[in-house]
């Protein structure tokens, strides 16, 4: 993954943490049932979302560095 | 009849810690965010740590309290009053002058603000399962059926689900005392098919509501 698409993922990620964030706040504020369902489902969702394309970006930045997947070479003899 | 205040408001001035905990970690979280996507900052470790916690640790300590505070607020009177078509019977269950076993249980400090939950909770082993499942029933034929109906005709059209459980009222009220085991009717519990009788049958303790079919002769013989 490029330096480019790990920081547009993070720009996405952090959008969908904003939305999820405040459709939380929303059911606290206004703990009535439509909005608690709402914050419990797509609330939710979209946080995880957001937590999992974080957490892509991390994945992708430790195997670029060879500490996941991909070994580092042998040294040479 | 008692006029309730606007029950978004009291619920909102009745926030406990938990709702500010969310509150605070959802408002740290999304200042975490927006500083990512206003400043764009270069990825270093710092700030991957702090966007561990913008999208990570902070969103789920947010969902975590959001939802423990959303059950708690889900078994208050306002929250049942919520849908428009349940003011009457939350507005009578508020009412200080009112005689029903619906305003008198909520007036002891136990059921509190709490009365419609306490008395039509399930008490099994799944019991908040249960209970939570039947709301989200409860939702779904609010506005599937009475969004848009009058309150003249919700007090005319709605009623429980099935009989009201004596099981819930024994929750609280011991059959096994001596005062209890006195009085004669309650031998009906003993009797071959009568144990669901229920404690709220007219006659008995009930009807709970003054709105309840039974009460006003639309119904016979049966329960509330």
């Amino acid at each position: 993954m490029s330096e480019r698409r790990r920081r547009r993922a993070l720009q996405v990620a952090c959008v969908l943490g904003l939305v999820a964030n405040a459709l939380m706040a929303w059911s606290v504020l206004e703990p009535t049932p439509v909005p608690i369902m709402v914050s419990m489902s797509a609330g939710q969702v979209i946080g995880t979302l957001s937590f999992l394309l974080y957490l892509m970006v991390v994945a992708a930045d430790l195997r670029r560095a060879r500490v996941l997947g991909d070994a580092p070479p042998e040294p040479p003899p | 009849m008692s006029t309730s205040a606007d029950p978004h408001l009291e619920i909102v001035a009745g926030l406990g810690p938990l709702a500010v905990v969310a509150l605070a970690t959802a408002a740290l979280a999304s200042l975490i965010a927006l500083y990512y996507l206003v400043r764009r900052p270069r990825l270093t470790t710092a700030v991957k740590l702090g966007l561990l916690a913008g999208l990570g640790a902070l969103p789920i300590l947010t969902a975590g309290t959001g939802n423990y505070a959303g059950f708690e607020a889900s078994t208050t009177r306002p929250f049942c009053g919520g849908c428009h078509v349940m003011k009457p019977w939350v507005d009578d269950a508020a009412d200080p002058r009112s005689t029903t076993l619906a305003a008198r249980h909520s007036r002891n400090h136990l059921f509190g603000d709490r009365s419609c939950y306490t008395c039509h909770a399930d008490y099994g082993m799944f019991g908040t399962v249960a209970t939570k499942i039947n709301g989200l029933h409860h939702v779904a034929a609010y506005y599937r059926e009475y969004a848009d109906t009058p309150i003249d005709e919700a007090l005319r059209t709605i009623r429980i689900y099935r009989p009201f459980q004596s099981a819930t009222c024994t929750h609280c009220h011991s059959t096994e005392l001596p005062g209890w085991r006195a009085v004669a009717d309650h031998r009906v519990f003993a009797e071959p098919g009568r144990g669901d009788t229920s404690c709220v049958s007219t006659g008995c303790h009930g009807p709970a509501h003054p709105f309840s079919k039974i009460a006003r002769g639309e119904l016979v013989g049966g329960t509330p």
